[in-house]
């Protein structure tokens, strides 16, 4: 049946062809456009689709789109089976990522923008900076980004506390208030703040250090490592943050003891903030994470990138395709800066008036934070990513008490030497 | 000779209708199973991260996962854990329960439906998730003990190491409904005229139970253990969804292993040898289980 259908298309095609073409004579084009999101995602960037083919008749994009869980496999399989999309979502500097760009399947846009066919004058260089490798640029930041600590200022009131409207100065000083914030919420003081995957990385920023480093894998010293993970099962042990398993379950912004009024603390990225205030049900306040050096430790970073395949056909008509999605205000205003704040300052300016109060959080914090921040870390090397397995191993059997902070870092170590080896 | 080949083409004429019934069987066999299947044996013995040509390198897979990988035999414990306490426990309640539906009873069709119905849906995700909620620090079970039994475990069932491959063999036994059905099937082929003759001679129930019922069960009993176990060896969504192999990889069912190592670190090769080797023990154990039925399975007409 599908055969029988493609086949009556390509007559038609063919049959269309010989139709003398009035008025433009640009031949058909199909891009292909890969995303991950959630349904608000998907809706509108599907609207935007529309309105490119309504002014570029020519150029029909294909759309794909699924939730993030499995988006990289399925990337993985599809550049095996050499139909790599167009376009797609990735994340530059990401150790899941790299090896897309280490396999060669990401274009180079430097060219497009020389040739002006993609417009990059309105983005700030350090956000186009989070997109480039060696100097050469990959990916366009769909967004700005950044993490952040989410608290209830109402719980804070409760418990008689100041509101920390420009972040603790020291992590001590967000321990003190621990106790009394799991007084006042009868359940914890906050959700756990120290993952591995999230804290940890700007742990170490914030002290000097970088997670990943080229030549010995692991950038952070045995101090860090150990200091981080001893405030972490003190919290525990006290329930002022929740058992790891409580933790582990939360799959949504929904399961956030914060969103239920048993915790007044979370860390999130910047762009989550609508949803888990939508949870939550009320306003909540995003403040920078803990200092001390706060300012080396805040990064902004891409909510995610926009990539073309460098097997593509018509990389042309994608470059353009990607200028018109990042530039244009009218799309810009359909897309509504889910997926970050707009990088473009004059899509910027435009939007800007029409900001929910959501937004408009979103938007304040990372203006604020993009002058107390500093360039991001270099990409992960080679190999990170069984670090990064072995550094939640080592995170669950911490916290499960079958090894000290002490003994976890040795075998880290060990385990980054033996990669070292195989190199 | 000339009849020979006369004989020959009419057998070919005549199987080959046979063929063309089972075409689209062989087709999907051979397109699903046995091409794949020859593709991942090749792979096995390649370093292959799906994005760039295979490369051979003999048995350097192989070698790496006996000797340096400690994960592959995290992996293969649990699941040999899972299958040895699973798999008995749900033949167990399947045969418990289709004793009882094999009775006449008013509504005993309900009854077998309803039954039934945790199998069907038992594979979905939906059910894995539902698990997951039943089972955690503040999901029913705990309600239920607080409730009726006035304790508070306050602890995660899924969430802790010492329960959370328990839980996911509780669900796998509560999802008994295609061996009991197979069973069913077996108890209703049992003549009632051995339980009358039994009867008269003065056997009560338990004796009739191990004496008839079991010993006429027991090539279904053989087909069941054979069919379960092979399942057993490849459970992979429970462990996905509801724990995610954790924690403490107390759930790393091994074909999350495989599936993490495939599709996770894009080590395709390495997952492939992983894959040979549970088809080998997968065999290994079948033959086993075949080659001892000679000496437990009855079949009522023996062909010598």
């Amino acid at each position: 049946m599908k055969k029988l259908i493609s086949l009556i298309m390509v007559l038609v095609f063919c049959a269309a062809l010989w139709i003398p073409v009035y008025g433009k004579s640009e031949k058909p084009v199909t891009l292909t456009f890969y995303w991950w999101g959630s349904q608000p995602r998907h809706d509108a960037t599907l609207k935007v689709i529309d309105l490119y083919k309504q002014k570029n008749p020519n150029v029909t994009i294909e759309p794909q789109y699924q939730s993030f869980d499995g988006y990289y496999q399925k990337l993985a399989v599809l550049a095996a089976s050499n139909s790599l999309p167009d376009i797609f979502q990735g994340y530059v500097g990401s150790s899941d990522f790299q090896q897309f760009l280490d396999k060669n399947l990401v274009e180079c846009l430097d060219g497009y923008v020389r040739r002006k066919l993609f417009n990059a004058s309105d983005i700030s260089t350090s956000i186009l900076s989070t997109g480039k490798i060696n100097g050469k640029l990959y990916g366009i930041s769909m967004g700005a980004n950044a993490k952040a600590m989410i608290i209830d200022p109402d719980i804070y009131q409760k418990a008689g506390l100041p509101v920390p409207k420009n972040g603790y100065s020291t992590w001590t000083d967000l321990e003190k208030d621990l106790p009394k914030l799991k007084a006042a919420t009868g359940a914890y003081g906050a959700d756990d703040l120290l993952k591995y995957d999230f804290t940890l990385p700007y742990y170490c920023r914030q002290n000097g250090q970088i997670e990943y480093t080229n030549k010995t894998m692991i950038g952070f010293t045995q101090k860090t490592y150990v200091n981080f993970y001893s405030l972490k099962t003190k919290w525990i042990k006290n329930g002022w943050v929740p058992p790891y398993d409580v933790t582990v379950a939360a799959k949504g912004p929904e399961d956030l003891q914060l969103a239920r009024g048993k915790a007044a603390i979370s860390v999130i990225y910047s762009s989550q903030y609508a949803a888990v205030a939508k949870a939550a049900g009320k306003a909540l306040l995003l403040i920078p994470m803990p200092g001390p050096n706060a300012a080396k430790g805040a990064e902004i970073r891409a909510g995610m990138h926009m990539l073309m395949a460098s097997t593509s056909k018509n990389k042309d008509e994608a470059a353009k395709f990607m200028n018109f999605f990042i530039n244009d205000q009218e799309a810009n205003k359909i897309l509504n800066a889910e997926r970050g704040i707009p990088i473009a300052a004059k899509v910027r300016a435009a939007l800007k008036p029409g900001y929910t109060s959501e937004q408009q959080v979103m938007s304040d914090f990372i203006e604020n934070l993009s002058k107390k921040s500093s360039p991001g870390d270099p990409a992960a090397p080679a190999g990170a990513t069984e670090i990064d397995t072995f550094l939640k191993d080592m995170e669950q059997k911490i916290v499960f008490d079958m090894i000290t902070p002490q003994e976890a870092f040795k075998q880290i170590q060990a385990q980054a030497n033996k990669l070292i080896g195989k190199k | 000779m000339e009849k020979a080949k006369e004989k020959l083409s009419t057998r070919f004429s005549k199987d080959f209708g046979g063929y063309i019934y089972i075409l689209p069987w062989i087709i999907g066999f051979l397109t699903l199973t046995l091409i794949p299947f020859l593709c991942l044996l090749y792979f096995a013995f390649t370093e292959y991260d799906l994005l760039s040509a295979p490369k051979f390198i003999g048995l350097e897979n192989f070698k790496n996962i006996f000797t340096q990988d400690e994960k592959f035999f995290t992996s293969m414990y649990v699941t040999f854990e899972y299958v040895a306490v699973a798999v008995p426990l749900r033949l167990l309640v399947a045969l418990m329960v289709a004793m009882l539906l094999n009775r006449k009873r008013k509504m005993i069709g309900f009854y077998r439906t309803v039954f039934y119905i945790p199998s069907i849906i038992g594979g979905s995700i939906a059910v894995a998730i539902m698990w997951g909620n039943l089972f955690s620090r503040d999901g029913a079970l705990n309600s239920v003990l607080k409730v009726i039994f006035g304790i508070n475990p306050n602890i995660s069932w899924i969430g802790d190491p010492r329960t959370a491959l328990l839980s996911l063999i509780l669900l796998a036994v509560w999802q008994f409904g295609s061996p009991m059905l197979i069973f069913l099937a077996g108890l209703k082929n049992i003549p009632t005229l051995y339980y009358e003759a039994a009867t008269v001679d003065g056997a009560n129930s338990i004796q009739k139970f191990f004496k008839i019922t079991i010993p006429l069960l027991t090539p279904i009993i053989f087909f069941n253990l054979i069919m379960q176990m092979i399942n057993g060896f490849m459970v992979f969504t429970q462990g996905l969804v509801i724990t995610n192999g954790g924690p403490l990889d107390r759930t790393l069912f091994y074909q999350i292993y495989v599936y993490r190592k495939g599709f996770e670190q894009f080590d395709m090769g390495y997952a492939a040898a992983l894959s040979c080797i549970m088809f080998l023990i997968i065999l290994i154990f079948t033959a086993m289980i075949f080659r001892s039925s000679s000496s437990w399975v009855h079949y009522e007409s023996k062909v010598e």
